[in-house]
């Protein structure tokens, strides 16, 4: 089977300050950076959720992190397919912070 | 497809503004919508509903129309003089609406439309330039931070943590 090309990623230049509005803290900052930098290129497929009825309607990359035994950290990026077939285009990106404690 | 909820708060909200606009109506009444539980549900429901892309913009277009009608009844509460505090309706409209911005997976149909045309035109900015002006460190910091956290995160197997 061919390998999958690894994709460049780009932000849309308000997705830049949507996410210096959540005030992570370095550590989750970084972990959200290296999701987008390592996991999300290396298989667009296996990580995105597309539009079930129209492909070109886009997709998301959503993934959860946990920073302590109490919160989850939700993250859903909206991504775009460009043109040239090897960038993703980031136009939006959301973020909610749940309770969510761990059972013992 | 939009839940129920959503649109039954559509239509409290609507009828809330109207009775407050023609002063008739009790900010008690303002009870009936729960705007912060509206918006909580509204998120647990979108993070289920990820590939349904046309949904989630409906439902986005709802979300702000209950947000923008239960604004406007404040305002008229506050222009009818008969309700001295509504520091409470105020704060929940507030919390709501930040809730709302952060969280919803989308924006508007329009504003998404107009974002892609922009980067399609080749406005946009690399993932390494973006990260590291967010963080605030200096390159060496930020790259120090990001080399220990793959580090670890490959001692333990894993992408990050989570």
């Amino acid at each position: 089977m061919a390998e999958e090309p690894k994709f460049d990623v780009r932000f849309h230049p308000t997705v830049d300050a949507e996410i210096r509005r959540w005030n992570l803290g370095t550590a989750l900052l970084v972990d959200v950076y290296l999701r987008l930098k390592d996991v999300l290129p290396e298989s667009p497929l296996n990580n995105l959720i597309r539009d079930r009825e129209a492909p070109e309607r886009g997709a998301f990359f959503p993934f959860q992190l946990r920073e302590d035994d109490i919160f989850l950290h939700l993250f859903a990026f909206r991504v775009i397919f460009a043109e040239d077939e090897k960038t993703l285009l980031i136009v939006h990106a959301s973020y909610s912070l749940v309770y969510a404690p761990l059972e013992e | 497809m939009i839940p129920d909820f959503l649109n039954a708060a559509r239509s409290d909200a609507r009828l809330l503004r109207t009775r407050l606009d023609s002063h008739g109506g009790d900010f008690a009444e303002a009870g009936l919508i729960d705007v912060e539980a509206v918006v909580q549900r509204g998120l647990d429901w979108a993070f289920g509903s990820l590939g349904d892309v046309a949904s989630l913009h409906e439902a986005h277009e709802l979300l702000e129309g209950i947000l923008a009608d239960y604004y406007a009844a404040i305002l008229h509460a506050k222009k009818s003089g008969r309700f001295p505090d509504l520091s409470k309706p105020f704060e929940s409209h507030r919390r709501a609406t930040n809730e709302f911005n952060r969280g919803w997976p989308t924006t508007s149909a329009a504003e998404e439309q107009s974002r892609t045309t922009d980067m399609m035109r080749g406005s946009g900015v690399g993932l390494d330039d973006a990260f590291l002006g967010i963080s605030g460190l200096s390159r060496e910091e930020w790259d120090r931070a990001v080399n220990a956290r793959r580090t670890a995160n490959q001692r333990r197997g894993q992408p990050a943590h989570g």
